[in-house]
C-alpha cells in the first residue's frame, strides 16, 4: 500500500468524524483562544503585560495565541501516534493492523497529517485575526509565514513522536503515560515559556526536540531578530531525519512484542 | 443501610485496586500533575515583577490550582463518570438492579478526596521546589471549613447538572473540557474577585461558586474579600442551597427522561 493511499484513508476517517461531530470542530477553533485566554487572564491578574513585554519582547496576546496554536498543532504529531495503537486496541482493530502487510512507518507518518491539516486551518481563525488586529494587512503575511513554520514544526516532530510511541507501547500500554509525555513535550517545546529562560538541563533536552528549533524561529520572527534565522529550521529537519532509523526500530520492537505476546483485550 | 455501606465499599475497593494499585494511577497521576503545574506556572512568571516575593506568587498559584483541581474532580470524577458508566453498560445495570447511583458515588468519593488531598501535597512540594514554599497564612480556620463545605455543595450541584445533561443529551468530552476551563475562571474561582474586570465580577457574584472561593482565599491567603465576611457566609450558604435544590430537581427530571427515552450513547470521547 502506497503512502498516498494510506493518507487518503486517514483523511477520510478523520474528516468524516470531524464533520459528523460538529462539537469537535468547534472545539478545535475555540481551543487556541481558550488556552491563550486562560494564560493571559492569569498573567494580567497576577502581573502586568508591560512586564511581559519587557522580559519577552513580544505583546502577550500575540505571543500566547501563537503559542497555543503551536502547541496544539505540534503536539498532534505525538498525540495521534501515541493514541492510535491504544484506540485500535480498545476497538479491537489492532490485530488486523499488525497482521496487515502495510508499512508501519508510513502508516504512523500518515496518522497525524489529517488532524494536523485541520489544526493548521485553525491558524486562520486564531493567529490570522489577532495578527491582523495588531499589524494590519502585514499581519496576514506574517500569519501565513508563522502557520507555514508551525506546519514544518509539526512534520519534523513526527519521527521523534514515532520513536516515543513505539517505545512507550513496547514498555507498557497505559493511557496514563500519555498524560506524562504530552505536558512534558509541551514544556520542552518552549512555546509558552521560551527556551532562552529555561535552565541549562531543560535547554539541552529541548535542543533534542526538532520542533523546538522551529518554535525558536517563530519567537525570533516575532521579536524581529532575523539574523541566521534559516539555521534553526535546517537543524530541525536534520534532527527529524536523524530520528528515522530510531522510529523504524521502535515500531519493529512494538510489532514484535505484539506478535510474540498477543494483543491484550480491553 | 448496611447494604448501602457494603455496596459502597465494594465500589471503593474495586476502583482503588484497579485504578490506583494495578494500573499505578497514583504514580502516573502525580508525575503528570507535577509537569502540568510547571506548564501552567512558568509562563505566568513572565508577567511578574522579578522583585516580587516568590512565596506570594507560589501561594497564589497554590490556591488557584487547589480550586481548579476541585472543579476538575467534579467534572471528570463525578459528572463524566456517568458517561463512562453509559459506555460500559453500568448505568443501565444500576437502574435495573434498583440500587441507584448513591452506593457508586459513595464508593468513588473517598478516592476523589484522597486524590485531591495528595495532589495538594504535591502542589505544595512542586511549587516549593520551583519558587519556595507558598506563603499560606491560615487567618481563619472556621472560615476555611465553611469555605470547603460550601465548595463541595456547589460542586456536587454542578456535577448533578452536568451529569444530568450528559446522560440525557450525550454531551461530548470536548464540551465538558471547555466548560471545565471556562467555569472556574468566569465564576471567580481562580482569581480574587477584586482583581476581575467589573462585568466579570458582577457575573461571578451571580453564581454560587464565587463565595466559597473568596472564603478560601481569605482563610488561606489572608486576602480581603470583596464584601463583609458575614455577608459572604450568608450569601454563600443561601446560593449554595438554592443551587443544590435546583440541580437535584434537574437531575431527577433528566433521569425520568432517560427512563422513557433511553440514554444517548456516544461511541467516541
Amino acid at each position: 500500500m502506497k503512502l498516498h493511499t494510506i493518507l487518503r484513508a486517514e483523511f477520510s476517517l478523520v474528516y468524516g468524524e470531524i464533520f459528523r461531530r460538529k462539537s469537535a470542530l468547534a472545539a478545535m477553533i475555540i481551543y487556541p483562544y481558550l488556552f491563550a485566554g486562560f494564560t493571559l487572564f492569569f498573567g494580567y491578574t497576577i502581573g502586568s503585560p508591560q512586564l511581559f513585554i519587557e522580559r519577552v519582547g513580544v505583546e502577550p496576546t500575540i505571543f500566547m495565541i501563537t503559542a497555543s496554536n503551536i502547541v496544539m498543532s505540534i503536539i498532534t504529531a505525538v498525540d495521534d501516534v501515541l493514541w492510535r495503537p491504544l484506540h485500535d486496541m480498545y476497538v479491537g482493530t489492532l490485530p488486523y493492523i499488525i497482521a496487515s502487510p502495510i508499512n508501519k512507518l508510513e502508516l504512523f507518518i500518515a496518522i497525524p497529517i489529517p488532524r494536523l491539516s485541520l489544526l493548521l486551518m485553525t491558524g486562520f481563525t486564531s493567529i490570522a485575526p489577532i495578527y491582523t488586529l495588531y499589524y494590519g494587512m502585514n499581519g496576514i503575511v506574517l500569519a501565513l509565514a508563522i502557520i507555514s513554520l508551525i506546519a514544518l514544526g509539526a512534520l519534523t516532530m513526527s519521527t521523534l513522536g514515532i520513536v516515543i510511541a513505539g517505545l512507550i507501547h513496547t514498555i507498557g500500554e497505559s493511557w496514563r503515560i500519555l498524560n506524562i509525555v504530552r505536558p512534558l513535550i509541551m514544556v520542552l517545546l518552549g512555546a509558552y515559556y521560551p527556551r532562552m529562560f529555561m535552565p541549562l538541563s531543560a535547554y539541552i533536552v529541548s535542543f533534542l526536540i526538532p520542533s523546538s528549533h522551529v518554535v525558536e524561529t517563530i519567537h525570533r520572527i516575532l521579536l524581529g531578530s532575523i539574523d541566521n534565522l534559516y539555521l534553526f529550521p535546517i537543524l530541525a529537519i536534520i534532527l527529524a531525519f536523524t530520528y528515522i532509523p530510531g522510529s523504524r526500530r521502535s515500531l519493529l520492537y512494538w510489532e514484535k512484542k505484539k506478535v510474540s505476546e498477543g494483543v491484550k483485550t480491553y | 443501610m448496611l447494604r448501602l455501606i457494603r455496596r459502597a465499599y465494594a465500589v471503593f475497593k474495586s476502583y482503588a485496586l484497579s485504578d490506583l494499585v494495578r494500573s499505578k494511577g497514583f504514580i502516573y497521576g502525580f508525575i503528570s500533575f507535577s509537569i502540568w503545574i510547571v506548564l501552567f506556572m512558568s509562563p505566568l512568571t513572565l508577567f511578574i515583577d522579578q522583585t516580587a516575593d516568590p512565596q506570594t506568587v507560589a501561594a497564589y498559584g497554590f490556591t488557584a490550582i487547589l480550586i481548579f483541581m476541585f472543579y476538575g474532580a467534579a467534572t471528570w470524577d463525578w459528572a463524566a463518570e456517568l458517561r463512562w458508566m453509559i459506555n460500559d453498560g453500568r448505568l443501565e445495570y444500576y437502574i435495573v438492579s434498583g440500587s441507584g447511583f448513591l452506593p457508586h458515588y459513595l464508593g468513588i468519593l473517598p478516592i476523589s478526596l484522597i486524590w485531591l488531598a495528595m495532589t495538594m501535597l504535591f502542589n505544595y512540594v512542586v511549587l516549593s521546589i520551583l519558587w519556595g514554599p507558598p506563603l499560606l497564612v491560615f487567618t481563619d480556620i472556621t472560615m476555611l471549613v465553611y469555605g470547603f463545605i460550601l465548595l463541595l455543595i456547589n460542586l456536587v450541584a454542578y456535577a448533578l447538572i452536568l451529569g444530568g445533561t450528559v446522560v440525557s443529551s450525550g454531551v461530548s468530552g470536548f464540551v465538558i473540557e471547555i466548560l471545565g476551563f471556562i467555569l472556574p475562571v468566569a465564576t471567580g474561582g481562580l482569581t480574587p474577585l477584586s482583581k476581575l474586570p467589573r462585568p466579570l465580577q458582577t457575573f461571578a457574584l451571580l453564581t454560587p461558586f464565587s463565595y466559597p472561593a473568596e472564603m478560601l482565599r481569605y482563610s488561606i491567603l489572608g486576602w480581603t474579600p470583596i464584601m463583609d465576611v458575614w455577608q459572604l457566609i450568608v450569601r454563600g450558604i443561601l446560593s449554595a442551597l438554592v443551587f443544590l435544590l435546583i440541580s437535584l430537581a434537574y437531575f431527577r427530571y433528566q433521569l425520568k427522561k432517560i427512563l422513557k427515552e433511553g440514554v444517548r450513547v456516544t461511541a467516541l470521547w
